[in-house]
């Protein structure tokens, strides 16, 4: 078991560096030229030129790749803003609490509501309960997330000014936010959770519990729901991707001080280097939250700690 | 109502049942007007091909058939004194795995794989005794030690077995509460040749100490001569001949019956090829007119397209569902 | 004697399989549905500049914000431009990214799962590795990270949507191959010595189909919606050309006063999305039919 961790967390590190490589390659090919943004307009192409050098711009790929590996994991530097001139990853490290607090909250709706209505769904399966739980989820995953936000805007705080419409504070202004994230989510969980439970439910070993004399209601909750849960692990930490992914959009429409608002903000001004820093940072909290996905499958799944442990002590099976 | 006389004779009996599939709009006719009697501590085999509704009849008789898309058509099913298909679900819970207890084909798939093995056996013990959580592990204990698995492995997840293993976890669950009735559907087919001697062993064993009953179904002859007394041979969800053991082998008389024993390879003979039965078994949905096996039978005339044929006795309580059964025996053997 | 009839019957019923599934989808009203409607969106399409009343450039300041009317379905936006005209060749854009996205992503895809997942070793260790790592950034930031690196623009932006697709179509690929490989009726093929492409070809693709399209099919209506998030944030495709997420950024500003600039292309979005949406489940319960059962 602890092998298995461990073996993950080493994972880790190739994965961390490959984002940072990945990201790095992605603004290395951007066309245009970060030294003439960072002086302006107006300046000189000797200016220019001798801030490229100073940059390091002029050196091949790999030496720049290297230094940029450096700077982003033992100097913890992810750039310098073009346009304000101040270290990007102070900008994201301050706004980093309210582009947290719009997606754990999100996930929390999602895993809330979205796996009761996929458990409904499936064990009423073909039924109105069903019928309307699907229809309904297949609204949710079709609604554009940021013209959802529109909406409620136009509801809620325009016609009946019960919602502050942007800004941040306490509760009520997160309301909205989170709502028009989650739908998608909390759509994609039902569905998920209708599917997997109905893959479930047709297995062998429910035939075999009912043939043992257990009730429905105790097929469902001992051996059917937790079967079915385990692949949904997996659904709700992709589904984190999503809430980052959805966050960075919603939190425009909201003026929301978050990193998404940052880099929504510095893609108008071209200024890469927070957009790109701020991609680096979600996708690092990412792969933490996968990490911790498969970690809590180890847990729980006893197949999986097998793996490794089988492997260790040689061959524990008898035939 | 039942009278005296079944109650003494019989102990299990089924009667006339019919089970229907409905899937979209189609009707297929799984187990057609099927009856017989089970003697108490007696083995009652069900042979025939796959998909020929032999399973059906087992799921029926615990009622674990899927509502919605089966059907019991009609048909009664007389255990013990009660007729099952007329009880609650409640009364008929107690009975499942308790009185009557079912095995099934594939054990790879048949153990719930987030759950120990102990525990699995245990929860069954706990749902039709009153004991308490660790009066059932150790009766979970107990039953593995029988089946022949050391008894500390109950704390292991079935992946951690074999699938022979597996099986035997399956049958210590299914003895766990000493049923009356054992229901086993194929449970030696998805095991390794040399492993289901064991296993047919075991159930055998098993069997004779507590005196329980037993429906195998299978489609080996070789289980059949091994572990059955009475024998049903089952075709298109019809029973197409019924008799015991001794008298299925030394006289087989429906053409099907005939042609089961004709495709075995003779171990004696230096065959050069094999003599399968001519043709596939019948769509379900769409028997065929009159006898179920006239496309396929050597023998069919005419008349075979148009009439069913009822169950014929030829003596000794040795039926057979043909109406040609005499110009078969004239002609002897199948060529 | 089962295994025998078993694979005779799954010859003589193969013919039939396809008619089997074509009217299985037929008999699901909202499949149908969703395919009625993207075929009508995709005629819109090809035929926006005649079906137009106006030209989606045509500018007349005095409908500045015009709000709906027989002369305007859905009114103006703030040029005056006619926004049911900006909307239907806006339909252009969205359909034409999302299919040429999804079909480059699951083109791709499909080559290196297959390559992958027939020759295995260490390509594909190493190939999946690589998978992981572009996996590891959540598919809307990297089509924003590579949008923002090559800028606005129609190619631009098929380019960072379809990267963020590749990976699952070839663990997709990978996966079916790997299930099949091991069977042996790859095994006699190869003895009876099948060239290796000709063995991918004739049997394992033919297999995979199935997942893929399905996959397809919901991937397109994924990449309308990231397609219309990027256009919003100011990548993507940008105005003049009409596309429908950057019609309702141009929207927001005024939503409080005149929403309906936003609530038509928002419309427009939800609907594509939902009609590949419910052709995608009607593909794959037609397709998969024990899970509807």
């Amino acid at each position: 078991m602890g092998r298995y961790i461990i073996k993950r967390l080493l994972w880790m590190i190739p994965v961390v560096l490959g984002i940072a490589v990945l990201i790095f390659t992605i603004m290395y090919i951007c066309p245009g030229d970060p030294a003439a943004s960072i002086l302006g307009i107006g300046a000189t192409q000797v200016e220019i030129a001798a801030k490229r050098s100073e940059l390091g711009l002029d050196q091949p790929y790999i030496v720049q790749l290297l230094k940029y590996l450096k700077q982003v994991f033992i100097d913890f530097d992810l750039g310098t803003s073009y346009f304000y001139g101040t270290p990007v990853i102070d900008g994201i490290f301050s706004r980093m609490k309210y582009t947290l607090i719009i997606t754990f909250t999100c996930m929390g709706l999602q895993i809330l509501i979205g796996t009761p209505l996929g458990i409904i769904a499936a064990t009423h399966r073909n039924g109105i309960a069903d019928r309307l739980c699907m229809l309904v989820a297949l609204i949710g995953v079709s609604v554009p997330g940021f013209w959802l936000a529109l909406m409620l805007v136009v509801l809620f705080s325009v016609n009946l000014g019960w919602l502050p419409a942007y800004g941040v504070g306490g509760i009520q202004y997160f309301i909205m936010p989170c709502i028009a994230n989650c739908l998608a989510g909390i759509a994609t969980q039902a569905r998920q959770t209708r599917s997997s439970m109905l893959e479930v439910i047709r297995s062998d070993y429910i035939t075999t519990a009912r043939a043992k004399g257990m009730s429905e209601r105790d097929i469902l909750f001992k051996h059917a729901l937790p079967n079915a849960l385990i692949p949904i692990i997996t659904i709700v930490g992709n589904g984190m991707g999503m809430m980052l992914g959805g966050a960075v959009v919603i939190e425009n429409v909201f003026s929301i001080p978050g990193i998404g608002s940052y880099m929504t903000g510095a893609i108008n001004s071209r200024d890469y280097p927070i957009v790109m820093g701020g991609v680096l940072v979600l996708g690092l909290l990412f792969s933490l939250i996968m990490l911790l996905v498969d970690i809590i499958y180890a847990f729980v799944d006893p197949r999986i700690k097998a793996r490794y442990e089988g492997k260790r002590k040689g061959a524990k099976r008898h035939g | 109502m039942q009278t005296t006389k079944q109650k003494e004779t019989s102990f299990l009996s089924v009667k006339n049942l019919s089970v229907e599939y409905t899937s979209d709009d189609e009707v297929i006719h799984a187990v057609n007007h099927v009856s017989f009697d089970l003697q108490k501590g007696k083995t009652f085999g069900l042979v025939g091909e796959t998909g020929a509704g032999k399973t059906t009849i087992a799921k029926a008789i615990l009622r674990i058939l899927p509502q919605p898309p089966a059907r019991i058509k009609s048909g009664e099913i007389f255990f013990e004194g009660e007729e099952l298909l007329g009880l609650t679900e409640e009364k008929m819970r107690k009975i499942r795995g308790n009185r009557i207890s079912m095995i099934f084909q594939d054990p790879m798939t048949a153990l719930n794989p987030i759950m120990r093995v102990g525990t699995q056996i245990a929860e069954a013990v706990r749902l039709h005794e009153n004991c308490s959580r660790v009066q059932s592990v150790e009766k979970a204990i107990e039953m593995l030690e029988m089946v022949g698995i050391p008894g500390e492995r109950q704390r292991e997840f079935p992946h951690q077995f074999s699938g022979g293993m597996k099986q035997r976890v399956v049958i210590a669950m299914a003895l766990a509460c000493n049923p009356h009735l054992l229901l086993a559907d194929e449970p030696t087919t998805a095991l390794d040749v040399t492993i289901q001697a064991q296993v047919l062993d075991m159930i055998n064993e098993l069997k004779r100490k507590n005196n329980t009953s037993m429906i195998m179904i299978t489609h080996d002859l070789g289980v059949v001569a091994q572990a059955c007394d009475d024998v049903a041979v089952v075709y298109a969800g019809e029973i197409v001949e019924l008799g015991t053991k001794e008298q299925i082998f030394t006289a087989p008389s429906h053409p099907y019956t005939l042609g089961l024993f004709g495709s075995l390879p003779d171990i004696h003979s230096d065959s050069q090829r094999l003599y399968p039965i001519e043709g596939l078994p019948p769509d379900p949905s769409n028997l065929p007119q009159g006898c179920s096996f006239h496309p396929r039978c050597p023998y069919a005339t005419r008349a075979c397209s148009d009439r069913q044929a009822a169950l014929a006795d030829l003596g000794d309580r040795h039926l057979c569902r043909c109406i040609n059964l005499e110009q078969i025996q004239k002609g002897g053997k199948k060529p | 004697m089962g295994n025998q009839t078993k694979t005779v019957e799954e010859r003589t019923r193969k013919e039939s399989n396809f008619r089997q599934i074509l009217h299985r989808l037929q008999k699901n009203k909202i499949a149908m549905t969703g395919l009625f409607t993207i075929i009508i969106l995709i005629v819109v399409a090809i035929f926006a500049p005649i079906l137009m009343p106006y030209d989606y450039t045509e500018m007349d300041m005095s409908n500045m914000y015009a709000k709906p009317s027989l002369s305007h379905f859905f009114g103006c936006d703030d040029l005056g431009r006619d926004i049911f005209s900006r909307l239907l060749y806006g339909a252009r854009a969205s359909l034409s990214m999302g299919i040429i996205a999804t079909l480059l992503s699951t083109a791709i895809g499909v080559v290196i799962g297959s390559a992958v997942g027939y020759y295995g070793g260490w390509i594909d260790n190493v190939v999946m590795r690589v998978l992981d790592i572009v996996q590891a950034i959540p598919g809307m930031l990297l089509a924003i990270a590579i949008s923002a690196a090559l800028g606005s623009g129609f190619f631009n932006t098929i380019m960072a949507l379809s990267i963020g697709g590749i990976p699952m179509t070839v663990r997709l690929l990978r996966g079916s191959i790997l299930s099949i490989r091991n069977q042996e009726y790859i095994e006699a093929a190869e003895k009876i010595n099948c060239s290796k492409p000709r063995v991918i070809l004739k049997h394992i693709l033919p297999n995979s189909i199935a997942p893929l399209i399905v996959s397809v099919t919901m991937g397109i209506g994924n990449t309308i919606l990231t397609a219309a998030s990027l256009s919003y944030i100011g990548l993507g495709i940008q105005p003049p050309m009409p596309e429908w997420g950057a019609m309702l950024s141009a929207g927001k500003t005024v939503i409080t006063r005149y929403p309906h600039l936003c609530v038509f292309p928002g419309l427009c979005i939800m609907i594509v999305v939902l009609a590949f949406n419910m052709l995608g489940d009607g593909l794959r319960d037609a397709l998969d039919p024990k899970l509807k059962n």
